[in-house]
């Protein structure tokens, strides 16, 4: 039988219910011999009626113990929370005695965890929400690769024969975002853009309709009744929400259409990056007669629904087959041609995945550096409170006890902070959609819901765990007698200030990371705009004009249309010229096979492209475009004249090397073109075609005298004002069709500058991350270097008796802080240089170790070390040291 | 003797061990002592329920147990009544009162009632 003393400290752990009910029993029973015995029993005779009275032990005992455990579960429970009420009491009331603590720990944290939830709000949105279709993540888009060419595009006929041969899919549709329409016979003549997409487009994405009916297969044909639907915030702003549209008739370039459906609300029609959000939808068969549509144009984009279990993998594989086949039956369209294909997720995201991948580990660089200076700041105040802690040891609180007291204080001021950093990415989010971050699809679908309020949430009670773990184990390791001793002012140990030290070359080494990453952007920003676009945008005004093929059924109806309004414009006081062309120098250029009469034909495989732009013969002297060789169009390379050409440079160096192309012939190979010989007469500089970053294809131009034109840009230079411009325009175009309307009217700036607006957001972030980091990395460097030297006083104090200088204390102090930064930046350095590889796609311009980037950080922090240290060191060399050593 | 005791209801027990706490800190033994001492045996207590009644009691938080030394010096488990003990004992002891008034007013009654 175990002694009682052993069990005791046995219960101490562990309430040992079977033992204490064993001695419980066994109690009673010798009582009551002993009782018994008192009164004559002999002793046997005594046990035995004891034993009697007793009754069933085991039966006893299993109701006792049953009862006993239920007990204790509920007092267990009880406990955890009183305990647990009285740790955020505590924490609240020592937080509310130290409000400048607790301000700086609460903006701090919010700052981290503000950046985080407004990110990951934007994350959430884009990346992480499915797509609004039936099972989205069977839904995939597919395109047919030819040699040569790098859009993701199918042409009709091949989509025809793709999904009447595969066996992978349950079905395969196509669509083309980018038309637009003359909107007439509802008030003003307006432009609308539309989408067209096949019959089975919306019965595959598994999209309905708010009112009416969607777009079906027998809508899909060229004789069908010509049917249109409309996107549902069209259908509010335009048609103020009137349900009587349904049935209503609306003319599109003049040819009329009946509205049989409203789309739902929230959901596009598609979400692929650069996709315009159409106005309204049409039935792609009703234009499949245009040459835009032959099997040598892929112009749409492919959407499939792999069969449940198919992999895309699969499913091209059965598309690579079909390709195969029809590789053999149209030797020329379709020579070389592949299947490609993608997630529809993936095509949705891919431009901005690597930029919020950057800025998400951006933010969470600043809740790292904002966790590392909160308990920076713990940590110096719980230096303050050994004393506390002491007590409350001695007084019989346990390790436990403490390290949970420690942390639940940072977790309250965590979830403070959270509550302020939610509201931070409130306003963030606002902002940043107020910026209209341009590229970034599902622009809609970035908001505080709740899913980014439960992020929030589980954020802040991490970063209270972080920043408060450290200090909680610190506190834990109180040495009592020593603390006690030491009158609660006490050196603290060495460990903590190398703890705090450790903190803060942490945070040092991440802001370096951190500005490295947006000196790198800054750079590739500033080379960017530096870029020579090839002409002079500054003073173009460019708006685009359209004649629809309704009331200008024949080119020459069109030409003379566009010839009077060029007259009437150029007529205009102010404007110094005013020219026309298919494309702006920096717009999407049409695309077409070319072939040198002086080269043989390449494999019908490998048909080269080029860009290619009609435009009026003053184009080049407009936009102020370079001759390089030759000359530019002129009035006489008219309709009937020999057919002419200009070409670019690349044109120029890539099929002539160095021979002279003045005089050489090509033919452009689109079939929309009546297919001739043209001299090349003249040289021109390039422009950036196909955007600023990339260098441009090379460009075939044509004079409009000689080709079909039924719109294109109107481009004036001139010095007024932009929307005086655009008030001529439109009052010229007028008298000429009051039908026409005209459109994206905006500046060549400002055209240039929507392409940097991407790189633009992305740098902006990046800096304003960077800056809170340093921010805080300077903050945690002064509140180190500031705490030490009050540490420090008396020693000070002894170096300055024993005849230390002014120099030497400044030194010291100061020099303590550098090497901390030191060897933060150190650290910072190498993680960035591993780290920056991924910021490639991001960069332009500059190498990931561009040294100036690394080495302007690296300064930066020093620089900011330095002043962060320079108010304590100087405190320091006030010391007295008489003051200092008597303070004891 | 157990001819003539009379079987008792758990709720009874519950009852007869809260009074037998109400004059202070009882062992288990003390209880059963008092019990068995106070009704000369009438009432047929198997020992062992009354300490399944004592820890049911201490579940429902109406007695307290505390490990102490007995009068001739072991160590044993003593029971005290709670404040809430205390009043359950009150009502209930109110409750039989009222419950054995009127048994007792049929039972005794000598003429019929009208």
């Amino acid at each position: 039988m175990p002694s009682p003393t052993w069990r005791r400290y046995l219960r101490f752990w562990r309430t040992d219910v079977d033992a204490d009910l064993d001695e419980e029993f066994r109690f009673h029973v010798d009582a009551e011999v002993e009782y018994l015995v008192a009164r004559g029993w002999s002793a046997e005779a005594a046990r035995d009626e004891a034993l009697r009275a007793f009754g069933d032990v085991n039966a006893f005992r299993r109701d006792a113990r049953a009862a006993d455990a239920r007990r204790m579960e509920r007092t267990q429970r009880r406990e955890h929370f009183t305990v647990l009420a009285q740790d955020i009491r505590f924490a609240l009331r020592s937080l509310r005695r130290q409000p400048a603590f607790t301000a700086i720990a609460v903006i701090t944290l919010a700052l981290g965890i503000g950046a985080n939830t407004a990110i990951f709000s934007v994350v959430n949105g884009v990346l992480l929400k499915p797509l609004p279709y039936r099972e989205p993540n069977r839904l995939v888009m597919l395109w047919e690769t030819m040699p040569g060419g790098d859009r993701p595009l199918l042409s009709y006929p091949n989509y025809l024969d793709w999904r009447q041969r595969q066996r992978a899919f349950d079905d395969i549709a196509v669509y083309n975002p980018f038309p637009s329409f003359t909107m007439t016979g509802q008030g003003d003549a307006e432009d609308v853009g539309a989408s067209l997409v096949t019959g089975n487009y919306f019965q595959l994405l598994g999209v309905h309709a708010a009112l009416g009916r969607l777009l079906v297969p027998r809508d899909d044909s060229l004789g069908a009744p010509r049917v249109a639907v409309l996107r549902n915030g069209f259908f509010q702003s335009r048609f103020a929400g009137d349900p009587s549209v349904i049935g209503r008739t609306l003319l599109l370039d003049n040819v009329a259409y009946t509205v049989v459906g409203v789309l739902e609300p929230d959901v596009r029609v598609s979400y692929r990056a650069g996709d315009a959000e159409p106005d309204i939808v049409l039935p792609l068969g009703l234009f499949v007669k245009e040459p835009m549509y032959q099997r040598d144009s892929p112009v749409l984009f492919g959407v499939g629904r792999l069969k449940p279990g198919v992999s895309l993998e699969r499913g091209l594989a059965d598309l690579q087959r079909v390709s195969a086949e029809l590789r053999v039956e149209y030797p020329k369209e379709d020579a070389g041609m592949g299947a490609a294909g993608a997630p529809m997720m993936y095509m949705v995201a891919r431009f901005i995945k690597p930029r919020l991948t950057m800025l998400t580990v951006a933010v969470a660089f600043v809740l790292l550096i904002a966790c590392a200076n909160v308990a920076n700041l713990v940590l110096s105040r719980s230096a303050a409170r050994r004393r506390e802690f002491a007590v409350r040891t001695a007084l019989g609180a346990g390790r436990a006890r403490i390290v949970r007291q420690v942390l639940t204080e940072s977790v309250v001021l965590a979830l403070a902070g959270g509550v302020l950093g939610v509201g931070i990415a409130l306003v963030g989010v606002k902002l940043l959609l107020a910026i209209d971050p341009h590229g970034v699809p599902r622009v809609a679908d970035i908001t505080v819901n709740h899913t980014v309020l439960l992020f929030a949430f589980a954020m802040s009670v991490l970063t209270g765990v972080l920043s408060g773990l450290v200090p909680a184990i610190n506190s834990g390791n109180t040495q009592l007698v020593n603390a006690l001793k030491e009158g609660g002012r006490g050196t603290s140990g060495a460990t903590k200030q190398g703890t705090r030290a450790i903190l803060t070359v942490a945070e040092v080494a991440l802001a370096v990371v951190l500005l490295t990453a947006s000196g790198l952007l800054l750079r590739s920003f500033a080379k960017l705009t530096a870029i020579d676009p090839g002409f002079q945008p500054s003073h173009v005004v460019g708006a685009v004009v359209r004649l629809s093929s309704g009331k200008y059924p024949t080119a020459d109806r069109s030409r003379r249309a566009l010839d009077e309004l060029l007259v009437r414009v150029r007529a205009l006081p102010g404007l110094e010229s005013a020219t026309m062309g298919s494309s702006t120098p920096i717009s999407p250029h049409a695309q077409s096979s070319v072939t040198f009469e002086s080269r043989p034909e390449p494999d019908p495989g490998k048909r080269p492209l080029v860009n290619t732009a009609v435009v009026e013969p003053n184009f080049f002297a407009t936009l102020r475009i370079p001759v390089a060789l030759g000359r530019p169009f002129t009035p006489s390379d008219a309709a009937g004249q020999p057919q002419v050409a200009v070409i670019s440079e690349r044109v120029a160096t890539k099929y002539f090397a160095n021979a002279n192309p003045i005089g050489a012939r090509l033919e452009l190979g689109q079939s929309s073109h009546p297919t001739a010989w043209r001299t090349i007469v003249g040289v021109v500089k390039d422009t950036r075609t196909d955007g600023l970053r990339d260098q441009p294809r090379g460009t075939v131009y044509l004079p409009r005298a000689q080709e079909e034109l039924s719109g294109g840009w109107l481009m004036v230079r001139s010095t007024l004002p932009t929307d005086q411009i655009a008030r001529l325009l439109r009052a010229s175009l007028r008298e000429v069709d009051r039908d026409v309307p005209l459109v994206r009217v905006q500046t060549m700036d400002a055209a240039l500058d929507e392409e940097l607006q991407g790189s633009r957001v992305s740098m902006l972030l990046l800096t304003i991350f960077a800056a809170v980091a340093l921010a805080l990395a300077s903050v945690g460097i002064y509140g180190v270097i500031s705490y030490n030297v009050t540490q420090r006083t008396t020693e000070i104090g002894v170096r300055v008796a024993l005849g230390a200088q002014r120099r030497d204390v400044l030194g010291l102090v100061v020099g303590q802080a550098m090497a901390m930064a030191a060897v933060g930046v150190g650290i910072g350095v190498l993680l960035a240089l591993w780290g920056s590889r991924s910021l490639r796609a991001m960069l332009f311009g500059v190498g990931p170790h561009d040294p100036l980037a690394l080495g302007g950080a690296s300064l930066f922090l020093l620089v900011i070390a330095l002043v962060a240290a320079l108010a304590p060191a100087l405190r320091a060399t006030q010391i007295d040291p008489t003051v200092a050593m008597r303070s004891d | 003797m157990a001819s003539s005791a009379v079987d008792v209801l758990q709720g009874t027990l519950d009852v007869l061990v809260l009074k037998a706490l109400s004059w202070g800190p009882r062992h288990g033994h003390g209880v059963a002592r008092v019990i068995r001492d106070t009704t000369s045996g009438t009432l047929d207590v198997t020992d062992g329920s009354l300490y399944v009644a004592l820890h049911r009691l201490e579940e429902r938080g109406l007695v307290e147990s505390e490990w102490g030394l007995s009068d001739k010096g072991k160590r044993a488990r003593f029971y005290e009544l709670t404040a809430a003990g205390r009043q359950h004992l009150k009502s209930e002891i109110a409750a039989w009162q009222r419950y054995a008034q009127s048994v007792t007013r049929l039972l005794m009654a000598t003429t019929q009632p009208a």
